[in-house]
């Protein structure tokens, strides 16, 4: 990655991915973000060409489960966390406008 | 013009496994108070860790092998990142990479459907839209979904049918899925464009909320319309960001633009760091294999060998129970007349009532096939659905209501020579002209109660009335 990799654009992109809002006021997260981009950059100065990604790093694999089923929280419970519930369901902001 | 249509169809089904992908909760959703199935894993909630279901893994591969996939010895699960409150983690449980199955095929009347992939990933939860806001039950959440995507070979909405069902009848065949497109256990999503005149490929469009057969394929037919008639209108063509999303309206019988995709989506896939690699040995590819059951399109063929139409052919394979209890039956007797025979019963006066399975003994068919010349084959027909109703043995039936077919040459001269006797206009009806024999043998049946053979006993009328 190199130093300028974080362009207006990007920056604007990475943040609607997220879902974030960035105020003018707080433009200078870019280049906090960049700043926090040339740390890892260290990490270029490796020679990686025969190595194969690493994905893991415990050497495990075929870490599965039974098909069995275990106990489930209660409603009340799966819900205590939720701003808003509405008839044992979580509530939210509608997704779909629903005029076709 | 010519018009060609350029058709692929993505297909979830959800597996019917106890539990969920990545955890112990039942994976049952269907009519279930709603949030009663849920923990910390499938609602998405920090520090929980997914564990895969090692059933669902190993029905993702056996349903590869019946597509003819090949099986990646190495797989892994990563993550596909997005916001949607149906998705609690913000990322869905998925395979890019390295999928379970890759490169497989499904062929439809000679045509063949090249199959991209199946892979395994988990359910989102479901959305009920209500006025002004969105209700989410996450029972659904972390159901184990099979993705398999096909490229876009096929070439009209008939066909995806075709290949819907064939797809359909496998996965029940092997007994992972009812495949319900109406409950949702089977959801399909065409991708659609088409080519005029050889030249011009109209943008791609993906069709979403089909919840029927029939759906998809006025679906289909109504987007080739369209994109045709919108070409002609503003002669737009295929390019790497015009795909757009369309919904379905069973009701208006149409599509709409549900959202312009934001370029092309960028869903960030990584490697799921949670869940270590998963290796299939070539051991256990081989003993899944092994243990696949015999697929429709095997049992077709090997009925047709047994001298049985297409159809009947057909018909008989397209239910697995069906099949099988057809299949048992032939096993008593390998001969083509007894597969006739029976195909005849069983798809006769057996399939036209709704029929149990379990209660037909395939004993009888072998019963009455030996008996077959003492029987009429309207009494067998009969004798096939009372022994089914009641359980009782055909022959014992037959024996009880002297349905057996009278050939002892004694018994039948002496109930001949009665209806000589009693009718002596027929007789000499019979003598001006020997095809009025018909009537003697009709009256020789019904004194006989239908147990005459009627080819024996006009043999004995023409002798006693030489």
């Amino acid at each position: 990655m190199s130093d300028n990799s974080i362009t207006d654009a990007v920056f604007q992109h990475t943040a609607r991915l997220s879902r974030l809002e960035i105020k003018p006021e707080e433009a200078s997260i870019k280049d906090q973000l960049i700043e926090a981009a040339k740390y890892v950059k260290v990490l270029d100065e490796l020679d990686t060409k025969d190595i194969s990604p690493t994905f893991q790093v415990n050497h495990k694999n075929n870490v599965l489960r039974q098909d069995k089923i275990e106990p489930s929280l209660s409603q009340d419970l799966a819900l205590s966390q939720a701003k808003k519930v509405s008839n044992g369901y979580f509530e939210t902001a509608p997704t779909i406008n629903k005029n076709k | 013009m010519k018009i060609t249509p350029i058709i692929g169809l993505e297909v979830h089904v959800e597996l019917k496994t106890q539990s969920k992908m990545f955890c112990g909760c039942s994976a049952d959703h269907f009519h279930v108070e709603a949030n009663t199935h849920t923990c910390p894993v499938c609602l998405g909630l920090p520090g929980a860790l997914p564990v895969p279901n090692k059933t669902a893994c190993e029905w993702c591969v056996k349903l590869g092998l019946a597509l003819g996939c090949s099986i990646n010895e190495q797989s892994f699960f990563e993550r596909k990142n997005y916001f949607y409150p149906d998705l609690a983690k913000g990322y869905q449980i998925t395979q890019l990479q390295k999928p379970f199955a890759i490169n497989g095929k499904l062929t439809i009347d000679d045509h063949e459907i090249r199959i991209n992939r199946a892979h395994m990933e988990e359910d989102t939860g479901k959305s009920v839209h209500v006025d002004g806001s969105t209700l989410l039950d996450f029972n659904r959440s972390g159901v184990p979904l099979v993705e398999i995507v096909s490229e876009p070979d096929i070439q009209s909405a008939k066909e995806a049918k075709k290949y819907l069902n064939k797809l359909q009848q496998i996965i029940r065949y092997i007994g992972i899925s009812d495949a319900d497109i109406e409950k949702g256990s089977m959801r399909c999503e065409p991708t659609v464009n088409v080519c005029i005149d050889d030249q011009f490929y109209t943008p791609l469009v993906e069709i979403k909320n089909v919840a029927s057969l029939t759906g998809v394929m006025n679906a289909i037919d109504f987007e080739i319309n369209r994109q045709v008639k919108q070409f002609e209108e503003d002669r737009q063509q295929k390019n790497s960001s015009n795909k757009t999303t369309r919904g379905w309206d069973a009701d208006k019988n149409q599509t709409f633009l549900q959202r312009e995709k934001e370029g092309s989506a960028d869903y960030r896939y990584f490697p799921e760091p949670d869940i270590p690699p998963i290796i299939f040995s070539k051991e256990k590819i081989e003993e899944i294999q092994k243990n696949l059951p015999k697929l429709p399109g095997v049992k077709i063929s090997e009925y047709k060998m047994l001298g049985l139409s297409d159809y009947d052919a057909n018909l008989l394979a397209e239910d697995k129970d069906f099949s099988e209890i057809f299949d048992k039956i032939i096993s008593l007797d390998n001969s083509n007349e007894f597969a006739k025979f029976s195909a005849n019963l069983l798809l006769g006066p057996l399939k036209i009532i709704e029929i149990e399975i379990e209660k037909i003994n395939p004993e009888y068919f072998k019963k009455l096939f030996d008996k077959k010349s003492e029987l009429s084959s309207t009494v067998i027909k009969q004798l096939i659905l009372d022994s089914y109703q009641s359980g009782l043995d055909p022959l014992e039936i037959a024996q009880k209501q002297n349905l057996f077919q009278i050939s002892d040459t004694g018994a039948l001269e002496k109930l001949a020579k009665e209806v000589i006797e009693t009718n002596p206009k027929a007789v000499e009806d019979y003598h001006k002209n020997p095809l009025a024999i018909g009537f003697l043998v009709g009256r020789l049946m019904k004194v006989s109660r239908g147990s005459a053979n009627p080819q024996s006993g006009k043999e004995i009328l023409e002798k006693l009335l030489k």
